[in-house]
């Protein structure tokens, strides 16, 4: 028996450490100076405490949530050749529906064209004639469209510096968005609104961006001391630095003449597993936070924050040639290590600051296969075509231009950087040299993107100021104090000592819901407050059923040991039963619920499951302890 | 401490009492609803665009509707927060065209010195606000059959049917007294009506469950009697329960906001789940039986 009650004991031991190492991360980083934070950023740490604490929901912190609907009537009309009065009345009648109801707004416009003896034949030249499938092609063109719009606003959105920013498709044509801490509500509806900008932007050759880069060090080893607390960099807290097995970086290899020749980068593994090496850091402060990956300046995920640092400095930006800007790559390229761990690095591209071409030109981007006998033969490629005058001026562009690289650029991020390999005369090009056929099509959406607009708008948007978080937080959190308290004090005076031990598998109960927030990486809102506020009284429930089977137990004259123990036995029926249902209730919340809904449901189900443990497991092995050491005569319940 | 020792309340014996002034009040309500107030919906089920501002200076309600008018936006719904420099904005549906914001701010901006702040903006498309709307009756209608099934399966179909009933009785009856005070019914308010669901069954489950044991154990008695026993005998938790649970969503009723709000429906609802719980399930009950005893004779 008394082993038994030791091993519940660890049991719990360990639940409650775990909950506390959960929650330390939360607690650490609240408590941590502004400076101390800046300093953990710069050096790429930050990231390992942002993952763990509990994370505020835009109601708490501040911010702008957005729903945005793909705008299919304008779609519609944007796409069709020519539109005439029966055209636009279809569409207009069409909406109206759409609006009212919920089915399907191709189906609709498809029955109202039947019903209107409307042939749309006469307004897409789409080589199909049937009604049916010019509508079949523009549900597909639809979903294409809402895509680009979801690609453009993932590139577009790390303009704002905003930490988490949470971009999703929420239904065939909506996305959702999510910006944490943005004030200014209209610059972020006009980012999010307005037409992407895509280009074709040389990029510079490796002997200047070499030169750049090797004048950038000087700058910052000379005004070392001065340079080196501008950018939060100082020796001693540049952190992951291990002893290098590698000494190769130096400033020949980070861009040596390879770049003219490498074709497939994604195939090499990077030349160094050190993140920073002390002496080269000194030595070269600024090269030492980048990597050659085969021709091109790769930046460590960690190194990111440190090296924009260093770019905004107002001298190292003197430093940069007049006609030409750094872009950064738009997505991450995984590479792996000589050690075979798998790292993250953005590519820094150095580009002419004019575009060679617009990306307007662009008339077809398709994903497909390399035709045999050609380089790329059964490779995935994505092929391009250009317009008339699109065509003119890609052929001078890659005349002129043949072995350098021309980066596709799509509102200033670069998603890839071709090499020029002969002169394009036509206006129909090829990229080849791709990863897999998912890289294709990813591209191809992009190419798309900068001459076919996605029109969406914003069909629900909520803002909310940082201070109304933070008042927010502050009062629920005394509200909630002041409920706890007072819970506590009621227990104690009707259950005197046996309501101790209620309100300790109270305490923990709060403790246990936290934690799981935090290790879930779930989000508290203002109403999930409410939630774990509302457990309180609610989890009190359980132990109040069993300490009143007790006392009944207790007034028949059983001895005290019995009554506990029948009064948990015969309890545990009821307390299920109970808790099984509102665990229901919590469940279907969650599926039907949006937004602060969700995050109310997502507490209460952890605070009835908590509740469950505390009371049944807890306070029964608390009860078992007291009851081994000496037979009690007297409870106090 | 103990509140009761051991009652004999005859709770059952009132029972005609109780279902008739609930029938009353659930019917009034119902009037009330569609014939006379309406719900208060909020902008999240009717559309629309709201705007909380917080001004430096103390303004009246009716100098912001002049405000509000420079810009035609006069048949704003206006709503000032208790003992503070800050008002509520709501536009109705078919205004919610992209200028809305900046039409505010500059009606607002014509107020003479008092400078203001947005602290919340919120809109709402009308065909979010129609789904919401529908996804709420879903999530309700689920949980409640959800509920019904899983009580006729653990228990019998009389105690579903007496369970389903008393959380219909509590939504209903807090739906009307939000007509009453036409308080805005928002997206909390409905997380709200399905955690009074939950806890007024949690309050029914006890009951019965204290009722399935004494049918095992009193075999002899008949079901009135036995109800009526195993809610005495439950009694004191159920008060203890709702006396805990209050203390908390009294406590969140000072706070501001939708918080408040929940915490009224939550008031409302702790004080009606526990009253059906005692005084609607368990009769309810015992008809269903009578009901279906005179079918099988």
């Amino acid at each position: 028996m008394f082993k038994k009650t030791i091993v519940r004991f660890i049991t719990i031991a360990v639940a409650i450490v775990l909950a506390c190492y959960s929650l330390w991360w939360t607690v650490a980083y609240n408590m941590m100076s502004p400076d101390r934070k800046e300093e953990l950023r710069t050096a790429g740490r930050l990231k390992n405490y942002e993952d763990r604490i509990i994370r505020l929901g835009l109601d708490l912190k501040g911010g702008m949530h957005v729903i945005l609907e793909l705008n299919l009537p304008k779609l519609l009309e944007s796409t069709a050749s020519n539109t005439d009065e029966s055209f636009q009345a279809a569409v207009r009648q069409a909406e109206a529906e759409y609006i009212q109801t919920k089915a399907d707004f191709f189906d609709i416009f498809e029955r109202i064209a039947g019903e209107k003896n409307l042939r749309l034949a006469r307004y897409y030249n789409k080589g199909v004639f049937k009604n049916s499938e010019i509508v079949n092609q523009l549900r597909e063109e639809s979903k294409d469209a809402i895509q680009r719009a979801l690609e453009i606003i993932r590139n577009r959105v790390d303009q704002f510096g905003v930490s988490e920013p949470n971009i999703q498709r929420a239904s065939t044509y909506r996305i959702i968005v999510e910006l944490a801490g943005i004030q200014d509500a209209t610059r972020a509806r006009e980012l999010i609104q307005s037409t992407a900008l895509l280009e074709f932007i040389l990029v510079k050759d490796a002997q200047i961006t070499q030169a750049f880069i090797t004048a950038v060090d000087n700058y910052l080893k000379t005004g070392q001391k001065e340079a080196a607390v501008k950018a939060g960099l100082t020796p001693d807290t540049t952190v992951t630095i291990k002893e290098s097995k590698d000494k190769a970086i130096t400033v020949d290899d980070l861009l040596g003449k390879s770049a003219l020749t490498e074709t497939k980068p994604a195939e090499q593994t990077t030349d160094s597993t050190v993140i920073v090496d002390e002496q080269i850091y000194a030595e070269r402060p600024f090269s030492s936070l980048l990597r050659n990956i085969s021709g091109s300046i790769g930046v460590p995920e960690q190194n990111v924050y440190a090296v924009k640092k260093i770019l905004a400095d107002s001298t190292v930006r003197r430093l940069l040639p007049f006609d030409s800007r750094l872009l950064w790559s738009a997505k991450p390229e995984r590479m792996t290590t000589r050690e075979g761990a798998t790292e993250k690095f953005y590519i820094l591209y150095h580009v002419d600051r004019e575009a060679s071409l617009q990306g307007k030109y662009v008339t077809k981007a398709q994903e497909s296969y390399g035709q045999s006998g050609s380089t790329a033969a059964n490779q995935p490629i994505v092929n391009i075509t250009l317009n008339n005058e699109g065509a003119k001026r890609f052929s001078q562009v890659t005349g002129s231009n043949i072995n350098k690289r021309l980066a596709l650029v799509l509102d200033d991020k670069v998603y890839v950087a071709p090499f020029i390999r002969v002169k394009v005369p036509h206006g129909a090009a090829y990229i080849e040299g791709l990863e897999n056929m998912d890289e294709a099509k990813g591209i191809a959406i992009v190419l798309r993107a900068g001459a076919l607009p996605a029109p969406v708008d914003i069909i629900e948007e909520r803002t909310i100021g940082p201070s109304l978080g933070r008042d927010s937080i502050i009062i629920s959190t005394r509200v909630g104090i002041i409920g706890f308290c007072l819970v506590i004090l009621f227990m104690v005076i009707y259950y005197k000592h046996s309501g101790w031990l209620a309100n300790l598998a109270l305490l923990l109960n709060v403790i246990f819901v936290l934690a799981i927030l935090a290790s879930l990486r779930a989000t508290l809102t203002l109403p999930g407050i409410a939630g774990l506020i509302l457990t309180v009284g609610m989890a009190v429930d359980a132990n109040v059923l069993i300490f009143e089977r007790i006392r009944e137990e207790l007034a028949k004259g059983k001895t005290v040991r019995a009554a506990v123990d029948s009064g948990y036995s015969r309890a545990l029926s009821t307390i299920i039963d109970a808790n099984i249902t509102t665990l229901f209730t919590a469940i279907i919340l969650m599926q039907f619920g949006t937004g602060p809904v969700k995050g109310f449901a997502v507490t209460l189900f952890w605070g009835i499951l908590c509740s469950l443990f505390t009371a049944i497991f807890v306070t029964h092995t608390i009860f078992n302890y007291v009851n081994d050491r000496k037979v009690l005569s007297k409870l106090s319940i | 401490m103990r509140i009761f020792k051991e009652t004999h309340v005859p709770f059952v014996k009132h029972n005609k009492i109780a279902l008739s002034v609930s029938g009353i009040a659930i019917v009034l309500g119902l009037l009330l609803m569609i014939f006379i107030r309406g719900l208060n919906y909020g902008i999240d089920f009717t559309g629309g665009s709201l705007f909380q501002i917080e001004f430096q200076k103390s303004v009246t309600t009716a100098e912001v509707r002049s405000a509000l008018a420079t810009q035609r936006l006069q048949n704003a719904i206006i709503q000032r927060s208790a003992g503070r420099n800050e008002y509520m904005i709501r536009l109705a549906e078919n205004e919610t065209s992209a200028d809305i914001p900046a039409r505010v701010s500059a009606a607002l901006a014509s107020l003479p010195d008092n400078p203001f702040s947005i602290v919340k903006t919120e809109k709402v498309g009308p065909k979010i606000g129609r789904e919401l709307r529908v996804n709420m009756v879903k999530a309700i209608l689920a949980a409640l059959v959800v509920i019904g099934i899983y009580i006729s399966v653990r228990f019998q179909l009389r105690f579903a049917v007496g369970a389903v009933v008393a959380l219909i009785h509590d939504v209903l009856i807090t739906l009307g007294l939000f007509s009453l005070f036409q308080l805005e019914i928002s997206l909390s308010v409905v997380a709200a009506f399905l955690t009074i669901v939950g806890y007024s069954l949690n309050d029914t489950i006890v009951i019965f469950d204290r009722v399935r044991e004494n049918l095992k154990t009193k075999r002899f008695d008949a079901i009135d009697v036995i109800i009526n026993t195993s809610i005495n005998e439950s009694l004191s938790r159920t008060i203890v329960t709702s006396v805990t649970t209050l203390i908390v969503v009294i406590a969140l009723a000072f706070a501001r906001g939708e918080v408040r709000i929940f915490a009224i429906a939550m008031i409302i609802g702790v004080l009606v789940g526990t009253y059906s719980s005692v005084y609607i399930a368990g009769p309810i009950v015992i008809y269903w039986q009578k009901l279906v005893n005179l079918k099988t004779k």
